[in-house]
């Protein structure tokens, strides 16, 4: 399913890449709002990446879909300001998310071989799935547990960061938490929150490659800073002291 | 103990801080005259001319009394005889040199490379060792009682302190906020909108303001800012803050001059990008740009500073002459320390730590600046970075993984892209550090690795390399082909801040081998009118190669086409006589 690599596809930056593979669901369930603005986010998302120096060579990105079958619609190393990634539709009823991810996987997997040939650096992959439903299909559920088993294997070694996201209410939490062994709760989210979400993503990159922030803090993300909030006088006074 | 008491010393080996800090003072005016009225003689290591040639590059006014001194110093001294150079860059083997010594004493001040070195390395200094500051002379009768009397800098407890100010004021474009002295800056168009703050432009000309986000001014922040202001730095390649403001009496940021330029991060990304941005770069050009950047860190080491957090993007650059400092705010200065910093270009023995928790020391810098040099040298790439290698760069770091051999033996896991012929084309001193660094562990001093690129850039435009692809941006690679294609000659401004003195490294160096040099008058004189020359035998040099080798294609074409026209117009002029004599 996962074709060879091309020594093209991986530019010749010099800068640590962060590989982000994208499984993102295309049910039925998806269609309509929830599929727009999924495709606005993933687009804003690409174009911050894109515009920001730090992170515009050195993020790679691939996106696969599962819906009526799995579909790597943007391999790694084809983005880029001239070709963008083609609009994503939903139309089907079937949900094969762990197909989807053990595709994901072997994208990773295979980038990751590309990287070591080359002699280029890079950050530990990120899988960022989100589904508003669970799976579905023929051997669905064999498939999804062969997928949680090889994230889980992954993760646990630190050779994997995993964002694993239910959209709406209809997305089956329990099975999604079982994704990542490191993450308490599934990340959930609202589909007319996508903006919020991929804001948040890539501002996660941009501090992985910017700002060296440890994987381990993406799975513990908040946003209340540390410390107290003191008066102008009381801060004077530690000054002064 | 009082200057005048150095004349008892027969030997008074005199540390660069000593000019820098008290350079134009009264106080040095009382040392000279000290030893110009006694039998003294002054003995300076081989980095005391570097360490000016920093300073000078860094054009700063308040350097002016120093660069006076320092002529003065070099001037009478040298013609009196009384001026000799320990010919060494390495502190350990200077101090020994310096040891052997008749009746010898160490001059040097608190705020020293040197004083750190020592404390730092605990090195075994059994001369007096004198330190002077604004209160007087300070007399330690060897290493021991100095590090006792100063252990290293002792944290500050503001590093401890987590608190944040509680801003409730919101800065703006329009806005007006005011310096310590009440002074008006206007916020005009706002440049970015980083994770700290936000930058503007300002009513002042090349003057920028920081105004910081919410929670992110913290008693560190603003003591260091308050601490940074009050140094005076002004150097042009430096963006160091210049003025606090506030808003209503409340601190909300700082002014700071205008860097100019991409990050080095975005220019020093392999092959694409730095020919993207740099077309008619040179191997030059890159060495330059590592003198530049080493000359400003070097330049904060002596004001007691470590940068800290040094990597590709925290500067800027325009030139390969051009180069800016930026984020600064982040440095450490005395005992606070600097928050950031980045696993790839920091040490190894401070990872994991936290780095607000902590004060770095000279051979953490040291590690940096290394790293700093290759990434620059081979265009972006980490020395880590290697084929068919471990997982993590955690690993590759950790197990030395340096994938480059000294005697070429084995090129299999350096990254494809043509890296492997620049190491190939570095000179050997350049790939001896380098190596002794990641595979061994070593340390070099910062001065030692500018005295390499010195050296490198003067065998490069001294045209020393019979190969050609010794020049190259990318040796013996298609990516080097755009370099080819055009090169203008470049013109190197003379240097004209007042007060200083370029010395050139070449024509100061004695013989390497030998322990102490007599600098003589030539010596000096050599150097003084070898300056402009360097300059301009570099520029014209180049000038005269792009003429007559490297001719762009719209100029052969143009030399052809003239020498078209001149044929065909000599033969118009010959048809038309020959159509005269028929007719007549």
């Amino acid at each position: 399913m996962v074709e060879g690599f091309n020594e093209s596809d991986f530019g010749n930056s010099t800068k640590r890449r962060l590989p982000i593979c994208f499984c993102l669901d295309t049910s039925g369930s998806m269609m309509g709002t929830p599929i727009k603005q999924l495709n606005i986010g993933l687009t804003n998302f690409i174009s911050s990446i894109k515009s920001n120096d730090d992170t515009r060579s050195a993020t790679d990105i691939a996106i696969v879909t599962f819906g009526q079958k799995v579909e790597i619609v943007m391999p790694f190393g084809k983005i880029s300001r001239d070709n963008p990634f083609p609009e994503i539709t939903a139309s089907t009823t079937l949900t094969p998310i762990g197909e989807g991810i053990l595709t994901g996987l072997e994208l990773l997997n295979a980038r990751k071989e590309g990287y070591k040939d080359l002699g280029i650096k890079y950050y530990q992959p990120w899988l960022v799935v989100i589904t508003d439903g669970a799976p579905q299909g023929p051997n669905a559920m064999a498939n999804m547990e062969l997928a949680i088993k090889a994230c889980n294997e992954m993760e646990s070694k630190d050779k994997l960061v995993v964002f694993n996201i239910g959209v709406g209410s209809g997305a089956d939490l329990d099975i999604l938490k079982r994704l990542s062994v490191k993450r308490e709760e599934p990340i959930s989210v609202a589909s007319a929150e996508f903006s919020k979400l991929f804001e948040f993503l890539g501002s996660s990159s941009s501090s992985v490659i910017s700002s060296g922030m440890k994987d381990d803090a993406l799975y513990n993300i908040s946003t209340e800073p540390e410390g107290d909030s003191v008066s102008v006088d009381d801060f004077f006074k530690y000054l002064e002291d | 103990m009082y200057i005048q008491d150095l004349g008892n010393y027969q030997s008074i080996i005199l540390d660069y801080s000593f000019l820098r800090e008290f350079g134009g003072t009264s106080l040095f005016t009382q040392f000279y005259s000290t030893i110009s009225s006694s039998n003294s003689e002054i003995y300076v290591g081989s980095n005391f001319k570097l360490f000016h040639s920093c300073l000078v590059h860094q054009a700063d006014d308040k350097d002016e009394g120093t660069c006076q001194s320092f002529r003065d110093l070099c001037m009478n001294l040298l013609a009196a005889k009384k001026f000799h150079e320990i010919a060494h860059l390495d502190t350990g083997k200077f101090l020994e040199s310096a040891s052997m010594l008749d009746n010898p004493c160490i001059l040097t001040t608190f705020s020293s490379i040197l004083l750190k070195r020592i404390i730092e390395y605990n090195y075994e200094v059994l001369i007096p060792i004198v330190v002077v500051n604004a209160e007087g002379l300070i007399r330690y009768e060897n290493s021991h009682e100095l590090i006792e009397a100063n252990a290293l800098n002792s944290i500050s407890s503001l590093a401890f302190n987590n608190s944040f100010l509680d801003i409730d004021v919101y800065c703006s474009v329009n806005d007006i906020v005011y310096t310590a002295n009440m002074e008006p800056v206007r916020l005009e168009k706002r440049l970015n909108n980083g994770a700290e703050g936000m930058v503007f432009l300002t009513d002042k000309s090349g003057v920028v303001a920081k105004i910081f986000h919410k929670d992110i001014i913290t008693p560190l922040r603003w003591a260091k800012l308050t601490r940074m202001v009050s140094m005076g730095i002004k150097s042009v390649g430096i963006c160091w803050p210049q003025d606090l403001l506030f808003n209503s009496g409340t601190p909300v940021g700082n002014t700071m001059s205008l860097g100019k330029g991409k990050t080095l991060s975005t220019v020093f990304d392999g092959p694409d990008a730095i020919i993207d941005c740099f077309p008619n770069w040179m191997r030059v050009d890159v060495v330059d740009t590592a003198i530049n950047l080493l000359e400003k860190y070097i330049y904060l080491h002596m004001h007691d500073i470590l940068a800290g957090d040094i990597q590709l993007k925290n500067a800027l650059i325009s030139s390969s002459s051009s180069v800016f400092l930026i984020d600064m705010d982040s440095c450490q200065i005395g005992n606070l320390p600097c928050p950031v910093g980045t696993e790839e270009f920091t040490d190894t023995a401070l990872w994991g730590k936290n780095f607000a928790h902590f004060l770095r020391e000279m051979k953490n810098e040291d590690y940096s600046l290394a790293m700093l040099v290759f990434s620059i040298l081979f265009c972006g790439l980490n020395p880590y970075a290697s084929r068919h290698g471990k997982e993590t760069l955690r690993e590759e770091i950790l197990d030395k993984n340096f994938p480059y051999r000294l005697d070429n033996s084995n090129n299999e896991f350096i990254p494809k892209g043509g890296y492997d012929q620049i190491w190939n084309y570095l000179p050997d001193k350049l790939r001896t550090m380098l190596y002794d660094v990641f595979k061994l562990g070593k340390r070099y001093e910062d001065i030692e690795w500018y005295s390499a690129l010195l050296d490198y850039k003067n065998d490069l435009i001294s045209k020393k390399y019979s190969d050609p692809e010794a020049y190259k941006l990318f040796p013996k690679s298609s990516y080097s082909s755009r370099s080819d294609v055009v090169i203008r000659p470049r013109i190197k401004e003379p240097l004209t801040f007042s007060g200083g003195d370029i010395v050139s490294n070449r024509s100061f160096m004695s013989s390497p081998n030998s322990g102490m040099n007599q600098m003589d008058e030539a010596d000096m004189n050599s150097r003084a009118a070898s300056v402009p020359k360097y300059s301009l035998n570099y520029s014209s040099q180049r000038g005269a190669s792009s003429k007559q080798e490297k001719k762009t294609f719209f100029e052969q074409f143009k030399s052809s086409l003239e020498t078209r026209l001149i044929v065909i117009l000599f033969l118009i002029i010959v048809v038309l006589v020959v159509i005269g004599l028929i007719t007549w």
